[in-house]
């Protein structure tokens, strides 16, 4: 399958801070993609290089388009959600759909209004009497409405309750997602997403660190709990990451023969929170 | 370019400053209206005197076609010009603020997540403010013109009736029409006129962080200052800048043809006036500005 998204050394500094240094990624259709990483890492930056939105090195192409020299083009068929209290407090809702109709070759009006409906968002709203959840909704019926191949969600649903949180990606997953179509995601709450990536990158200090299908992440990875006894045999298999809590101690394992893990203790399937504070703290005991 | 997205870009900074743009003109509009019937109703009418000054009229219109006709465009520019006074503060604010508020709350990157180019979206805020902002100011100027004209319609028609007294004669010499003509066909070239001032204003708007206004005033009160300096301390002539900016948003005595006001063609000079103003600095300077508030836009991150 051709790529929707490759990007080849990505690097991009602000004076002598480099922010992102040579990423390499490529993303196919039919991919839920999560840019995970620690605040600071670049994750932004490098969405924002997708976008256009800032200069950078290296190449990156979307859907044949380079994001700087071809952003409007680009951006027909590209779509972004960042934050969530973007929307300008000024907007009416109604201003919001005429608007998009107007700018946006591949904006549906009937498909935002029907998701609408399903809100309590009224045309005549303004954007600063919705709430936080609400400018959420309305932003993703905009975006939802785009028959858009690509999906760029940089935290979008940074400081939602969980419901709303959850209505968002079933949302997603319902009104946008298809084989044909790409999403790119970034948040810090990766376990309310692992169920949907398909495709986990962890990226630290600007560099990715880790770039698999998230199938073969969980079969790459393992947790072992190990009772006291086997702690010290269990550390010379060199654990990415050990944390003891009431007598158990809990270790992440990159790569380890599973029958060897097993005669040691419980061997379970990490969960991709697990994975990242793994790989990102990597202690190796 | 596509016109659509111009247009709908257009429509969404009058939605934007849908308040300023509605209310400003309208108030104003009613304190002309206001103010005199205040005055009318205050102050006790001598209707023997107003029916002298009517019959004086009578003869006035006839005898005097030509200076009916220079009172009506004077009155003309008197009802039009707090519009356009207002009209040029209100743009001036526009142009501080249109590139800087969508910055201040990041709504910014959501427009240009939207495929519309950045080029079009400041060309869309330039149209806005040089030509539409007045262009809604003087239209409420037009209806209050209009609605004076009724009154007067009607007022004609009640001396003519009642009174026996015609004034029809006035509405010939006025040439109303022409006259509003003249007065709308400024909006251009004073457009062009102040082309730098306004690019000046989206430059700061898009470079300030914070407090555009300062940012807008500073830079020129501190070169002029440097300058003055320099003039001061090496024994120059004049301050170049200094010069070149007060010739330039002046309008000079010189520049209006007495000529022109002898031979009738008097109601052109303010027109003429401003377009004697616009030369080749007009066009370079509103280049590097609008330029740089492009290459800004572009290449300032946002986030």
């Amino acid at each position: 399958m051709s790529p929707l998204i490759s990007i080849n050394k990505l690097s991009k500094s602000y004076g002598n801070k480099n922010v992102v240094s040579n990423v390499d990624l490529t993303i196919s259709a039919g991919q839920i993609v999560g840019l995970v990483g620690p605040n600071g890492a670049g994750k932004t930056t490098c969405l924002q290089a997708i976008l256009g939105l800032t200069d950078f090195d290296g190449d990156i192409d979307v859907l044949g388009h380079h994001p700087r020299k071809d952003r409007v083009k680009m951006l027909n068929d590209v779509a972004y959600i960042a934050d969530v209290a973007i929307l300008p407090k000024w907007l009416k809702v109604s201003q919001a759909l005429t608007y998009m109709q107007d700018v946006h070759q591949n904006f549906d009006m009937e498909k935002a209004k029907v998701f609408l409906e399903k809100t309590n968002i009224s045309l005549s709203d303004k954007v600063k009497v919705l709430s936080k959840g609400m400018v959420t909704q309305l932003h993703l019926a905009l975006i939802l409405a785009i028959d858009a191949k690509v999906l760029i969600l940089d935290e979008p649903t940074l400081g939602l309750d969980i419901l709303t949180r959850r209505q968002f990606y079933s949302h997603l997953l319902e009104d946008f997602y298809s084989e044909d179509k790409c999403i790119i995601i970034t948040t810090h709450q990766i376990e309310e997403i692992e169920h949907i990536l398909t495709d986990v990158a962890f990226i630290q200090e600007g560099k990715i660190v880790l770039s698999e299908s998230a199938e073969d992440i969980r079969e790459r990875f393992k947790l072992l709990a190990v009772t006291n006894e086997h702690v010290e045999q269990a550390k010379e298999l060199k654990p990415l990451f050990s944390n003891s809590l009431m007598g158990l101690t809990t270790m992440l394992f990159d790569d380890a023969d599973k029958d060897v893990l097993q005669s040691l203790g419980n061997v379970s399937v990490p969960s991709l929170a697990d994975i990242f504070v793994g790989v990102m703290t990597k202690e190796i005991c | 370019m596509n016109v659509l997205t111009m247009k709908a870009s257009i429509r969404k900074e009058l939605w934007e400053f849908k308040k300023i743009l509605t209310w400003v003109p309208v108030a104003l509009a009613v304190l002309i209206f206001v103010i005199p019937a205040l005055n009318f109703f205050l102050h006790d009418i001598d209707t023997y005197a107003l029916f002298v000054r009517f019959e004086r009229m009578v003869e006035f219109q006839y005898s005097h076609a030509a200076e009916v006709e220079k009172i009506f465009f004077v009155g003309l520019i008197s009802l039009f010009a707090p519009f356009l006074v207002l009209s040029t503060i209100v743009q001036l604010y526009y142009f501080l603020t249109c590139l800087y508020d969508e910055r201040r709350d990041q709504s910014v990157m959501f427009w240009r997540s939207l495929p519309v180019s950045d080029s079009l979206t400041i060309m869309s805020k330039l149209i806005t403010g040089a030509l539409v902002i007045p262009a809604i100011f003087f239209m409420v100027a037009t209806l209050v013109l209009i609605t004076i004209l009724i009154f007067a319609l009607i007022g004609c028609i009640v001396l003519s009736i009642g009174y026996d007294i015609s004034l029809w004669g006035m509405w010939v010499s006025s040439n109303i029409i022409s006259a509003a003509s003249i007065i709308w066909a400024t909006l251009l070239p004073l457009a062009i006129w102040l082309l730098p001032l306004f690019a000046w204003l989206m430059l700061a708007s898009m470079y300030a962080k914070k407090a555009p206004f300062l940012w807008a005033v500073l830079p020129v009160v501190a070169l002029l200052l440097v300058e003055g300096l320099a003039v001061h301390y090496l024994d120059l002539s004049q301050p170049f800048i200094g010069s070149f900016l007060l010739e330039y948003f002046a309008i000079a005595p010189e520049h209006v043809n007495t000529s022109e006001i002898a031979t009738g063609m008097d109601r052109l000079v303010p027109f003429k006036a401003i377009a004697s103003n616009i030369d080749f600095s007009t066009a370079f300077m509103s280049a590097v500005l609008f330029y740089a508030t492009y290459w800004l836009r572009v290449n300032k991150g946002e986030s």
